[in-house]
């Protein structure tokens, strides 16, 4: 199925990351054939969920330590285009660690979210 | 408002047999300043309808000669009626009939017996509505409308210069709507939101895609634009000429372009750097253009120096790009043991089963511009825009509704 | 008579509800209309009167069988919002659920609620986080809800009706 990438992430793709943090289930799997630049707008949906849930459940009690060390995605976005091997490898490696990333927001999420 | 007789009433038709509960509804509709039209059979309403088109119908689904659904057929194919508002009344409706009385298009349904009054409140309500789209009415009525790719914006002043008409040429143009003004067949102004009259007009003369619709009606504007038509006329060749010229140094305009961040000792201009910000998504050459809201030819100019720069590439195309979750949720369906994927069922929407009388295309197929082969929805459907019915202070008393316990 | 017509005009506004078979998108009319009818090609209707003059038409379609019947074209014209529920717990419904958002969300602005229906189990995360929803944007809001509470079910309606209330004039 093939379907129109939007400036934003997909509402169904949404609602598929946030079913898999609530299940308690690896996001980043799914991100595996995903675009450099749709894995970013997907760190930036879970980044902007950490946040709210982080303030609806902690107030002004949180603070920026609580996220900050998340808030540094890596720069994946200058290797798009490129054709060269070496550079294939370094996204490879920046995906990896975006998918960390991803990974570790959403047990920040957990924490925040489940009962 | 002036309706079709010229008496500043508007002009409501009610199809019925006789009888005192239609008497009684067309005398009350009459006391509310209505021109009232009464006749028995469906044929001599398509008759009348198509020769002096009505602001409202009211109409019963059993009729005699044709029926109620072969009448909306016939209504709603036709281009001089199809946006009359219909109200159907009927004893014991279905809600089959009900729910295919809405996907044709009927704006209201009432159950006999019925009591007048409420007929009548139905009736203003409806109007009202109406006059709040009264441009799109009146230009049905006294004029014409059609694709630019059949007819261009040189074409239809022509057309208006030999006939020596007055009126307005609307345009629209993917997110760009103008007008253009015609006296007595000369051009005395142009409209484009945030444009000089001239600049407007230059803009409209090279729009070869999207729609027009020409309003035949008097004219009473000061004139904003000094240049006869011949010498428009003739510029509007040329432009189309250069655009024409400039587009075969390009890829195909349906092809997708993407945008690379310039090195930070590159030099590029104000409105390269504008034009390129349109592609840091990728999208179309022609939708690019569209949304910068420049000058055509300017705006292709700066996409072929950014293209021989080496900033802007091509793309995959957005309708391209797989979508892994949509995969696993295809996967699944297929995997379903109803047979058919439900997946399959849901995009076979797109095609609705024509009937003989052959109702109108849904929005969404006759919108779509690049179709494929899995008959997923095109990434250029036109989404249809949102309009709220109900007015803030309404939809407080829905939420309190809500609230209460 | 005129006059007194005018101020009494009845004003409407329409919810479609859209569920999968095995969902419980039924419950949203049956619980909160008087009257609902039911056609044979699983969709359903009921109107709400929230005042003599101001009424609510609400459809609950299923996305099997008649959902490709429908004029979605025509009846998205005049629509308040949407609201797609599915199954929480079954991965079925939550598939159709993200086809029936895909396939809505391209083609209409309206608001939508994505409801997910956890029947009478206790809420999976804490009731801070999701109250009254989770935004996934302007216009699309998620909620859990109880297919078989009245008030959760008013609830998703009233969500609704918040995010319709920026749009109005």
């Amino acid at each position: 199925m093939i379907v129109a990438v939007k400036a934003g992430l997909n509402t169904s793709v949404k609602l598929e990351i946030i079913k898999r943090i609530f299940d308690g289930k690896l996001v980043s799997p799914l991100i595996d054939d995903l675009k450099p630049h749709e894995i970013m707008l997907v760190h930036q949906f879970i980044l902007e969920k950490a946040l709210e849930f982080g303030k609806a459940v902690k107030g002004n009690e949180l603070t920026q330590q609580d996220i900050a060390q998340y808030l540094n995605p890596p720069d994946i976005n200058r290797y798009e285009n490129v054709q060269i091997d070496t550079t294939n490898k370094n996204l490879s490696l920046a995906i990896e660690k975006t998918k960390k990333q991803i990974d570790s927001l959403c047990q920040i999420i957990r924490e925040y979210a489940l009962n | 408002m002036p309706g079709p007789n010229n008496k500043n009433k508007y002009v409501v038709l009610v199809i019925d047999s006789p009888g005192p509960e239609v008497n009684q509804l067309v005398k009350n509709l009459a006391e509310t300043n209505l021109e009232v039209v009464h006749i028995e059979d469906g044929q001599k309403a398509c008759e009348f309808c198509e020769a002096n088109r009505p602001h409202v119908i009211i109409t019963e689904l059993d009729l005699p000669v044709i029926s109620g659904v072969q009448l909306f057929r016939f209504l709603k194919n036709n281009f001089i009626t199809s946006q009359i508002p219909i109200i159907v009344t009927t004893k014991e409706p279905k809600l089959e009939d009900r729910i295919k009385s809405m996907e044709m298009g009927i704006d209201d349904y009432i159950e006999k017996p019925y009591f007048p009054e409420e007929v009548v409140v139905r009736v203003h309500s409806l109007l009202n509505e109406t006059r709040n789209t009264e441009k799109s009415r009146w230009i049905i009525n006294h004029g014409f409308k059609g694709d630019l790719e059949e007819m261009n914006v040189l074409d239809l002043i022509k057309t208006m210069e030999l006939s020596r008409t007055s009126g307005i040429i609307y345009l629209t143009r993917g997110y760009m709507e103008g007008q253009i003004f015609v006296n007595n067949g000369s051009i005395i102004d142009a409209f484009i939101d945030g444009f000089e009259p001239e600049q407007a007009l230059t803009h409209m003369l090279t729009w070869l895609k999207g729609t027009f619709w020409v309003s035949i009606q008097q004219i009473e504007r000061t004139r904003m634009i000094n240049e006869n038509n011949s010498k428009i006329l003739s510029k509007g060749t040329r432009l189309i000429q250069q655009w024409k010229d400039l587009a075969r140094l390009l890829p195909p305009l349906n092809t997708s372009l993407k945008a690379i961040t310039p090195a930070k000792d590159e030099q590029i201009s104000h409105p390269e750097k504008q034009m390129l910000d349109r592609y840091y998504e990728p999208k179309t050459i022609m939708q690019g253009i569209e949304e910068s809201k420049m000058d055509n030819l300017h705006a292709l100019e700066l996409v072929r120096s950014l293209l021989q720069k080496g900033l802007l590439i091509k793309g995959a195309a957005p309708h391209q790009v797989k979508d892994p979750f949509a995969q696993i949720v295809f996967d699944h369906a297929q995997k379903k043991e109803s047979g058919e994927s439900t997946y399959n069922q849901i995009t076979s929407y797109f095609k609705r089963d024509q009937d003989p009388g052959g109702l109108p295309q849904p929005v969404a197929e006759r919108n779509n511009q690049a179709g494929d082969p899995h008959n997923n929805p095109s990434p250029h459907v036109q989404k249809i825009p949102y309009r709220v019915f109900l007015s803030k202070q309404e939809l407080k008393r829905v939420r309190e509704f809500f609230s209460k316990k | 008579m005129f006059e007194l017509m005018q101020n009494t005009e009845k004003k409407i506004g329409e919810i479609l509800v859209i569920g999968s078979s095995n969902s419980s998108h039924d419950s949203f009319l049956y619980s909160t209309c008087p009257r609902v009818m039911k056609s044979d090609q699983d969709i359903i209707f009921g109107e709400l009167k929230i005042e003599p003059e101001l009424s609510l038409f609400l459809y609950g379609v299923s996305s099997n069988g008649a959902y490709n019947k429908i004029a979605w074209d025509i009846i998205a014209r005049k629509m308040l919002g949407y609201i797609i529920v599915f199954d929480w717990f079954d991965e079925a419904s939550c598939d159709i659920a993200q086809k029936n958002i895909d396939f809505l969300g391209h083609r209409f602005e309206a608001p939508l609620i994505i409801a997910a229906d956890i029947k009478e189990k206790p809420l999976p995360i804490k009731k801070t986080i999701v109250d009254p929803y989770i935004s996934f944007s302007g216009k699309e809001k998620f909620t859990f809800c109880n297919s078989k509470s009245v008030a959760s079910i008013k609830s998703v309606f009233a969500s609704l009706i918040d995010v319709a209330i920026n749009y109005a004039n």
